[in-house]
């Protein structure tokens, strides 16, 4: 008889608890082993088994001894292992003598179908040859290798003819092993590659069934930058790319493309009309910290998030995109930027952020800003200011232009007070805000914290309490056209995560 | 594949098949819908029969996995509306309500949803103290305390503290 069928789970079938169990760590399965006797032995026999070292307090004798025992369990009572992977603190002398042994055991199960070795610590030259048994895991469906080696010349044999996830970060691979082991997988659906060394030039084109591939070549790391990816993938649906100068994609279509990552990568205005001709599902197009471009030219009728980050240098931009729904831009200047008319509610999100350079020429600053809001009037602006008021100390002419409303206006940076008022002048002259808000990225302890609550009480004074004295009326213009203020904290009615104090609703007079 | 229908492939698509419930009640789907299920995919490859009769699975259960193979097999929704359908459907279900649906999506063999509910029922389970889990299952612990000591004792290392600070 078993007393406690009755319970609200043990009543399971065994498969399905299995099941369950697989979603928890390899010590949580194991802790369930004492709810009851018929628990006894469910989680202990889970298809899958995963060992961290962490966990074990740096006792490596323990660490040891337990995947020992454990693996050994297996063996003996013929249990299947579907998924094993084993998170080692680094890879020195004693981990890989306790692989050569763990991995050959692992490998004796026919249905393996995820195997994922990492490392806590790595960065160290030394690197782990894979034993080629590992090659030869027929059922593999997931291959997660970090820092081997796996230039055995030649492997005898890659049987991977399921693998569909392949991801190598930090290995030392030769081209042409690489090129064996893609042309022995034809099913890969997702393929990342993070620093590798061996490799001057990356092909995908041979995965017919491609839907994801990443690159990251984690700079400093590896003495050969100079790399470049060639990808010719029909299938694939998202790309990421980060530091790497050279993508080849000379005249390939790519059909289904509908998300494009791109950080730290060369590309030229030639890149753009490219991405405008060629990649017709593209609906999210990030590009970071890109180089080698001083204009360009994009048009899309599928993008709907562009996002334009880590611009350094002034460019100028032309993008038709009716589709889109939000634009992102964050920059160290104010640039040049067309958008073609658009006909439905889009947003843009505007980041610029500038250190105070010596020759900087504020006026000329706030004239860009101006040209770039008025470029996105069509658009729900949201604009966040993080380069602090010092450099507008010197203003004395703000610019004479006609403001344009925004949607919402968030400082961030360090603002002296004794600046702030000539800072808002001019820029409540380009635009004006529905909302303003603080948002700093800093903490009490660093010292930014007075000028924070200064700013506070500045907005409080000027916004709240003086706006209709005369003398301030005098010096701040803009506070004529200021028909009401009300303000918001974090935490009663309005929740806008942390980070955020305040917010000021400002109603502007309608001006013509 | 469907390619058997002897009507040809343009009625083939609209086919429907009425799957009735172990307590008697039916639903018309389609056989687009239907097809995601493994297990009824064979079936309907095997008889010309248009019902089926699921022995083991109520019609509240069967009522909820109807409504997330139609959704899936919408080819109008978008893969994130599909998959934010996936999260709604889950949250906030009973923990019996979860155990019906992960036996009926393991006989029916609907792998993705049988996935989604079992991750589900072990976010439950995470991070919970073996007296919590017993409490809220019912579980009855039939243990002596020495034995369950002695337990805890074989496997010492899954009993300490010490927490994953980052991943």
């Amino acid at each position: 008889m078993v007393p406690n069928s009755m319970d609200r789970i043990s009543n399971l079938p065994q498969p399905i608890l299995h099941h369950i169990l697989s979603f928890l760590s390899q010590k949580e399965a194991i802790q369930t082993c004492v709810l009851s006797k018929s628990w006894r032995y469910i989680g202990s026999t889970r298809p899958n088994v995963e060992f961290i070292q962490y966990y074990f307090n740096g006792i490596e004798q323990k660490f040891m001894s337990v995947v020992n025992k454990t693996l050994q369990g297996y063996h003996d009572q013929k249990l299947c292992i579907q998924e094993f992977r084993v998170k080692m603190l680094e890879l020195d002398s004693k981990s890989i003598s306790l692989l050569e042994k763990w991995i050959p055991m692992v490998m004796l199960n026919k249905g393996l179908k995820t195997f994922d070795l990492s490392f806590f610590h790595s960065r160290t030259s030394v690197y782990f040859d894979l034993p080629s048994v590992v090659f030869e895991a027929e059922s593999l469906l997931n291959l997660n290798l970090d820092r081997c080696k796996l230039n055995r010349n030649p492997i005898d044999k890659v049987l991977f003819k399921h693998l569909q996830t392949l991801c190598l970060r930090e290995i030392y691979i030769t081209e042409e092993t690489l090129e064996k082991i893609l042309s022995s997988c034809p099913l890969i659906e997702n393929f990342s590659v993070f620093g590798c060394e061996g490799l001057r030039t990356i092909k995908v084109n041979k995965l017919r069934n491609l839907n994801y591939f990443a690159f990251d070549h984690i700079y400093g790391l590896y003495k050969n930058n100079d790399i470049s990816i060639e990808i010719d993938a029909p299938t694939i649906k998202t790309i990421r790319i980060v530091t790497c100068p050279n993508w080849l994609h000379h005249h390939i279509h790519f059909p289904h493309l509908s998300c494009l990552f791109l950080d730290t990568v060369r590309l030229s205005s030639k890149s753009f009309d490219f991405f405008s001709c060629n990649l017709p599902s593209l609906e999210k197009f990030t590009v970071v910290n890109c180089y080698g471009f001083e204009e360009f030219h994009l048009s899309s009728r599928s993008i709907k998030h562009l996002s334009l980050l880590g611009i350094w240098e002034p460019i100028k931009a032309t993008i038709d995109a009716p589709n889109i729904l939000v634009f992102t831009y964050e920059a160290y200047i104010s640039t040049s930027i067309c958008f073609a008319i658009t006909s439905r509610e889009w947003k843009s999100d505007i980041t610029l952020s500038n250190s105070a350079d010596s020759d900087y020429n504020a006026a000329s600053w706030f004239h860009k800003l101006s040209e770039l809001l008025k470029s996105l009037s069509q658009s729900v602006i949201s604009l966040k200011l993080t380069q602090g008021s010092r450099i507008f100390r010197q203003i004395e002419d703000p610019p004479d232009i006609k403001p344009l409303v925004i949607e919402h206006l968030s400082l961030a940076g360090n603002y002296s007070s004794s600046s702030f008022k000539a800072f808002l002048n001019c820029l409540f002259r380009v635009c004006r805000p529905r909302n303003i808000s603080q948002c700093w990225y800093l903490d009490a302890h660093n010292g930014w914290k007075r000028e924070e609550d200064k700013i506070i009480e500045f907005f409080v004074e000027i916004l709240l309490i003086k706006r209709y004295r005369r003398g301030l009326r005098h010096y701040m213009i803009w506070l004529q056209d200021l028909e009401e203020v009300s303000m918001d904290e974090n935490g009663q009615e309005w929740h806008p995560g942390e980070g955020i104090k305040f917010r000021f609703r400002l109603k502007w007079r309608e001006f013509s | 594949m469907v390619t058997t229908d002897e009507k040809g492939p343009l009625t083939a698509k609209k086919k429907s098949v009425i799957i009735r419930s172990c307590d008697g009640d039916e639903f018309l789907v389609s056989e687009s819908a239907a097809v995601l299920s493994t297990s009824l995919k064979k079936i309907l490859e095997e008889k010309e029969d248009r019902l089926i009769h699921l022995s083991d699975i109520d019609n509240k259960t069967l009522a909820m996995v109807i409504a997330y193979l139609s959704t899936h097999a919408d080819d109008g929704l978008s893969d994130d509306l599909k998959r934010s359908f996936d999260q709604e459907f889950v949250s906030g279900k009973e923990f019996d309500v979860l155990k019906y649906l992960v036996l009926a999506t393991d006989t029916l063999q609907v792998t993705c949803l049988c996935y989604t509910v079992a991750k589900k029922m072990a976010d439950i389970m995470k991070n919970k103290l073996v007296e919590w889990v017993r409490r809220e299952f019912d579980i009855q612990n039939d243990y002596t305390p020495e034995a369950e000591a002695e337990i805890r004792r074989l496997d010492a290392w899954a009993w300490d503290d010490r927490q994953l600070e980052d991943d």
